[in-house]
């Protein structure tokens, strides 16, 4: 029989009442006690915050790595040390609540001095929203052709802040590319590397050569494959999920020509959308097909499902050496060496040769790693009172000195250029020969949908290629116009949030000279933009009145 | 028990406490400061009390703030575009008009719900036939050339189109107007599979204005050199192809400007182009 708390009550059991009561006072008391505590805190960080000459700067990021918190903590320690009365403090928020965390603090207006943006919280997540880096963060694109005055008396003296990093700050998401400007600082490089567990490897092939080619790829599986079934125990070559970018960017290459008419050969994912749409390309493409077989191939290697592993989970079949190999980002590679305990070391997942028969239609040889994006990109709030100092601190943060401090500590490649990369390392620095990434059929969150759940007929059990076009091309073109739409509707947002500024802009220049450099670069995002996304919408429009592709 | 609401009350107050203390009273912000902020709220509520007494700009300040305040409803832009009206009239400060006849333009282009393209042509064309020395009004041409321009359309008319606004491009004399004109008329041209000497005509113009953004500036510089090598003038695609990988150097196709480069160089086939699937 269950005896419930009320039960007894009313069976007035008078010794546990009083217990009861008594708990219940305890727990309220300490409740009271507990807020009391808060509240004083409270009153007491704010009382030290306007203490005269006082100036806190905070920054936030989703970074609990071993190293990283330490790293920026040694850097603010020598910032504070150069600037008394200023007090620098971090903010580690998990990734996984980072997205609510920062909406609650973005419409309270309570946003910290630097937030992290371009954080993914999921591997299809497209991060901030344009409209919200737009209203709430600082363009910066002037501020970073000036100098960092932290660079005095090194070999970065004198040169544009932008100059100083590697990419030029031209990747997403310091350059946001539908606001054409700069609207984050990055700290570190971030590349994707196979990890290989060296241990294992030179169990199963006798060597601790990691391949070279994709062929040599396929043959070490295969070999992978062969070990396990000798000795009956579960290995798998790969952990998952399968690289879907690195397949298709490496296969159809070649198609990037052919899908963007403008010759600015760069393509994003919307301009694949209208590729598709006005037949440009299709499932039938050489090059696409190349694609497909190379993932079934791919996905040959992982475990059941591993395609939908998480990182973590990933990791820990990886730890565990039931995989071989790992594909991840070169940041992980701290917490890899945290969690295995054996020897690991990395390679480019290697690209299909210019004359391979099965993958080389579409394929220009390689796709270079020059403009790897830099990771960790810091954003100035809008909201913020003491942005110039803010800015400042983001000076010192990749300065070559605090840049230097950042990386020794966090064991993370730096995105500030000539800061000396430690020799193990060397395996996660961008390749710089080869070209753009290629064209991937997944090109929003509504193909990214379609495309996994028709994933089993490509590389399930009696799977093929053939099987999978033919059952996802009808609601792929569905998924396709919806993610299109949603783009072109992006862009419009802004440009209608644009306009009142341009408004705003154009009064003051007529009556406060200097704005017309700012009047200037506005009207220019929000023409090249809306050029853009009028051109999509053209496409969308005349791909359903001609009834193509 | 009665402790725990009295320690809040005097928790709640020793919060409060500091924040009232030594406010200094602030003089009224520029709202044109703070919508160029995006600060729309307030300074849509200091257009308001301005309009009040009679301010033509502080009505056209209100009407721009409404297109954007949140929450943004068919009421909100149908009354913004109500007092842009309103503002256009002829008895109306003529600077307060012709920006208040711009936005009307944007208005019927992107702001409603159900965008009229044929209203905002007519009305940027016909600011610009009024006011053709107008910067804003020249601002408008570029408007009025994307709307033209990808309208779907038979061959015919866009072609007819273009020469339309060919026509008007030499008369612009406001640079981001002229730069943004050619810009948008050389993309437009290659978009629509037009003459790649058009195409390169309008981007060595723009580029003569000068573009403020560095991507928009990369863009420019490879298509310039690409347009003059596919239009054999290797000497002007080899300047262009230099200056991209100079001021590009870390971009993701630099080695694309190079092999370029090196093609121009010993006139050899490049591995570049797409194989004809």
């Amino acid at each position: 029989m269950r005896v419930s708390l009320r039960w007894l009550l009313a069976r007035r059991a008078p010794l546990i009442r009083v217990a009861t009561n008594r708990t219940t006072t305890f727990g309220l008391g300490l409740l009271a006690l507990l807020f009391l505590v808060a509240s004083v805190r409270l009153v007491q960080q704010r009382r030290e915050e306007r203490s005269p000459g006082r100036e806190t700067v905070r920054f936030v990021h989703t970074h609990l790595e071993a190293g990283v918190r330490e790293g920026f903590d040694e850097v603010a320690r020598a910032y504070e040390a150069l600037h008394p009365g200023v007090v620098v403090e971090q903010i580690a928020v998990p990734n996984r609540t980072y997205a609510m965390w920062l909406e609650t603090k973005l419409t309270g207006r309570l946003t910290p001095d630097l937030v992290q943006i371009g954080v993914r919280t999921t591997a299809h997540d497209r991060g901030i929203t344009d409209e919200r880096v737009l209203r709430y963060f600082e363009p910066l694109g002037a501020r970073v052709e000036e100098p960092n005055p932290y660079n005095n008396g090194t070999t970065h003296e004198g040169l544009p802040w932008r100059e100083t990093f590697i990419d030029g700050l031209t990747s997403s998401p310091a350059y946001q590319p539908n606001l054409l400007n700069v609207y984050g600082i990055p700290n570190t490089i971030q590349t994707r590397r196979m990890f290989i567990n060296l241990d294992l490897l030179r169990r199963i092939t006798g060597s601790s050569a990691t391949p070279a080619s994709l062929g040599e790829f396929f043959a070490l599986c295969e070999r992978v494959h062969a070990y396990a079934g000798e000795r009956e125990t579960t290995l798998f070559p790969l952990a998952g999920p399968i690289p879907q970018e690195e397949i298709f960017g490496a296969v159809t290459q070649r198609l990037n020509a052919r899908i963007e008419h403008t010759l600015k050969h760069e393509i994003t994912p919307l301009d694949v959308a209208v590729g598709y749409l006005n037949g440009d390309w299709s499932f039938e493409a050489p090059a696409v097909r190349a694609g497909l077989r190379l993932f079934r191939e791919i996905a040959r290697q992982i475990p059941p499902g591993g395609n939908h592993l998480s990182r973590e989970d990933a990791l820990f079949l990886f730890a565990q050496q039931r995989a071989l190999m790992f594909f991840t980002d070169s940041s992980d590679y701290g917490s890899i060496r945290a969690q295995v305990g054996f020897p690991v070391t990395a390679f480019r997942l290697p690209a299909p040769a210019f004359d391979d028969p099965v993958y080389g239609y579409g394929t220009l040889g390689g796709v270079t790693e020059v403009s790897a994006g830099g990771q960790l990109v810091f954003a100035v709030s809008r909201d913020s009172p003491q942005r110039e100092r803010a800015i400042d601190f983001l000076r010192f943060l990749t300065s070559q000195r605090g840049a230097a401090m950042f990386a020794r500590r966090s064991g993370w490649i730096s995105a500030v250029r000539d800061v000396p990369v430690p020799e193990e390392l060397r395996m996660l620095e961008p390749v710089v020969p080869g070209f753009v990434r290629g064209m991937s059929p997944v090109v929003g969150g509504e193909t990214t949908r379609v495309f996994n759940q028709y994933l089993h007929e490509l590389t399930g059990p009696g799977g093929g290629v053939e099987r999978f076009v033919a059952a996802m091309r009808d609601p792929y073109e569905r998924a396709l116009r919806s993610d299109l739409q949603q783009g072109i509707h992006s862009v419009v947002l802004n440009s209608m949030i644009y306009d009142t500024v341009l408004g705003a802009l154009w009064w003051q220049q007529a009556h406060e000279p200097g704005t017309d450099a700012r009047l200037s670069e506005v009207v220019e995002s929000q023409n090249f933009q809306e050029q853009i996304s009028f051109w999509r919408r053209h496409e969308a429009l005349r791909s359903r009145t001609d009834g193509a592709p | 028990m009665g402790l725990f609401p009295a320690l809040c009350c005097l928790a709640a107050l020793a919060v409060l406490a500091p924040a009232r203390a030594d406010t200094p009273v602030a003089a009224e912000p520029d709202p044109w400061r703070q919508a160029a902020e995006l600060e729309y709220a307030a300074a849509h509520a200091t257009f308001a009390h301005r309009a009040e007494a009679g301010s033509a700009s502080a009505r056209l300040g209100q009407a721009l703030t409404l297109l954007n305040l949140a929450p943004k409803t068919r009421d909100s832009i149908a009354r913004a575009e109500a007092m842009l009206s309103a503002l256009s009239e002829p008895e109306i400060d003529p600077a307060v008009r012709v920006t208040a006849r711009y936005f009307l333009g944007r208005v019927a282009q992107v702001h409603r719900y159900e965008p009229d393209w044929e209203l905002a042509a007519a009305r940027f064309h016909d600011l610009w036939q009024d006011h053709p020395q107008s910067p804003l009004a020249q601002m408008g041409v570029v408007k009025l050339a994307l709307l033209w321009l990808y309208e779907v359309v038979d061959t015919a008319e866009r072609r007819e189109r273009f020469a339309r606004l060919e026509a008007i491009g030499p008369m612009l004399t406001h640079e981001p107007a002229r730069r943004d004109f050619h810009y948008v008329m050389g993309v437009a041209y290659l978009n629509h599979a037009g003459d790649p000497r058009d195409a390169l005509r309008h981007f060595l113009a723009c580029e003569t204005v000068g573009v403020r953004q560095r991507r928009t500036l990369s863009y420019l510089y490879l298509r310039i050199a690409e347009l003059a090598r596919m239009t054999d003038q290797p000497e002007l695609a080899r300047r262009y192809y230099t200056r991209f990988t100079t001021h590009f150097p870390y971009d993701s196709r630099v080695n694309l400007a190079r092999a370029r480069l090196a093609t121009l160089a010993t006139g050899a086939e490049g591995p570049l182009d797409p194989r004809g699937d």
